[in-house]
């Protein structure tokens, strides 16, 4: 089998009675997210994430370049997702469409929601600014990606620490990192993304979904929220339509998980 | 417990013996080149002394069709004189229409898209796509081959499918004494669970899920366990 199949009838029919019942194929309930393991690797800014059997590498690292040009004060930050056959059977290097999800979902919650400082990035302006590469590797395929890709990113980074730089007018000295301590990247919020799968005509809804439950999905909503209870995003691409009550009820119970999940982020983050 | 060797593809294998013209059987997972024997699979390498056999014992997840094996497969199409049916082998398999009990030209099965099937396979060579057959092509009845509806089917590895077939598995042994279910087990590590209710099935399913690494006295607490929480 090359091409990624839908899942077989039993499957889906099997999914929907369990659903109406209030039961979820892998006996969670409609509400719990799988366990989520955060854990560091043995240089800054490597993170791997594990939500249940999905598993996710986050990896960040920096280099000095030139700034865009009509935006000279500000460093760049890069986000890159990929996927090999590693994580599922069906995945070769032509299926490019959920390395394109994941990829778009850590720009807007990373970069659109200003969570990354770029201002602090820049070294001297109009000439040398950092810029970051976030790359996400996705290591096993078990069902939403794009939350834990999100858990990761956001923890490398935190990790994460560049070289110390001393400025002086045009000049800027790089310090080794064994001359001088590499400093934090500032980070103004901890963006975290909770994702719902709908079926049947939408009226029913799971959290975190996995991956049956990802393929026999008709509606997909992600809420980003950060540990203040702002909204930074609100995503659906398609699917179903979804009523204001749903939208309203998501946003709810994403508030109640993003704090959950934020106590893992700062345990990982400060370790 | 006796010294478990385990290797990894690239390891040379020691298989001097006394006897000199003792005939070498080399089992899955080995290989012979330039007069030394290595392996090729990764797992536990397993010796039996006096045939002179050796085999590596690996676990993965990824299929590879062997002749008279019972699978569990999905139809994906009809193509002319069969189906096309995913296994979970790198090719798809080819049913023919005609490979069911009681199938003649006029009274021809009617799978659709999506349908579940346990089936043998009956041709599987690295030149040609898998075939299967839903019945004894020697006796041509069904033998529990066939479409399966209702319930629910699952991924496991091919170690887990191969332990549940064998009858060495204690958990569906377990599970038999309190809760009634039936199930088909593929050893392309696809297994189907049907146990009346989605509450008692899932329960069925997590349970087998559950029971990869643990021992008999483990399994049996951990049914218990599941049991208990109901």
């Amino acid at each position: 089998m090359v091409a990624e199949t839908e899942p077989s009838n039993i499957e889906t029919q099997f999914l929907l009675d369990a659903l109406q019942r209030g039961h979820r194929t892998d006996g969670r309930g409609i509400y719990d997210y799988r366990t989520l393991k955060i854990t560091g690797g043995s240089t800054s800014g490597l993170v791997t994430v594990q939500l249940g059997q999905t598993r996710v590498l986050a990896r960040v690292s920096c280099t000095v370049t030139r700034p865009y040009p009509d935006r000279p004060t500000e460093g760049i930050v890069q986000f890159n997702a990929e996927m090999s056959s590693l994580c599922a059977p069906h995945v070769d290097h032509t299926m490019r469409s959920q390395e394109v999800t994941v990829t778009r979902m850590l720009e807007r919650v990373l970069r659109q929601s200003r969570a990354i400082d770029t201002e602090a990035l820049c070294i001297v302006a109009g000439h040398k600014v950092w810029t970051l590469r976030v790359d996400v590797h996705i290591l096993d395929d078990a069902g939403n990606l794009v939350d834990a890709a999100a858990i990761a990113a956001i923890c490398a980074l935190r990790r994460f620490r560049r070289p110390d730089v001393t400025v002086d007018g045009e000049t800027a000295v790089i310090h080794d990192v064994r001359d001088r301590n590499p400093v934090p990247l500032s980070i103004h919020h901890t963006p975290v993304c909770v994702s719902f799968a709908f079926f049947g005509a939408g009226e029913l809804m799971v959290i975190d979904p996995s991956l049956l439950e990802e393929q026999a999905r008709v509606s997909w909503f992600t809420v980003t929220l950060n540990a203040h209870k702002e909204v930074c995003a609100l995503n659906k691409a398609g699917g179903v339509a979804l009523t204001h009550e749903q939208i309203k009820r998501c946003v709810q119970v994403a508030v109640a998980k993003v704090e959950e999940i934020n106590e893992k982020i700062q345990e990982a983050v400060n370790a | 417990m006796a010294d478990v060797k385990v290797v990894v593809p690239g390891d040379v294998i020691d298989t001097h013996t006394e006897e000199d013209d003792a005939v070498l059987r080399l089992g899955p997972g080995l290989t012979q080149h330039a007069g030394k024997v290595s392996a090729v699979a990764a797992g536990v390498l397993h010796a039996s002394p006096d045939t002179n056999h050796f085999w590596v014992v690996g676990n993965k997840r990824r299929y590879v069709p062997a002749e008279g094996e019972p699978v569990v497969g999905v139809v994906l199409g009809r193509h002319g004189e069969g189906y096309r049916v995913d296994i979970g082998s790198a090719h798809d398999a080819l049913l023919p229409l005609l490979a069911f009990e009681g199938a003649t030209r006029r009274n021809k099965p009617n799978l659709v898209v999506g349908a579940t099937v346990y089936a043998r396979v009956s041709v599987a060579n690295e030149m040609m796509d898998p075939e299967l057959e839903c019945f004894n092509s020697h006796t041509g009845k069904s033998e529990g081959y066939g479409e399966l509806t209702h319930g629910f089917t699952f991924k496991c590895s091919l170690g887990l499918a191969r332990r549940l077939l064998s009858a060495k598995a204690p958990v569906l042994s377990a599970l038999g004494e309190q809760v009634p279910f039936e199930a088909a087990v593929g050893v392309n590590g696809r297994v189907w669970v049907n146990a009346g209710t989605p509450e008692k099935t899932i329960l069925v399913v997590n349970a087998i899920k559950n029971s990869e690494y643990l021992d008999t006295k483990q399994s049996k607490q951990m049914v218990r366990e599941l049991l208990g929480k109901q």
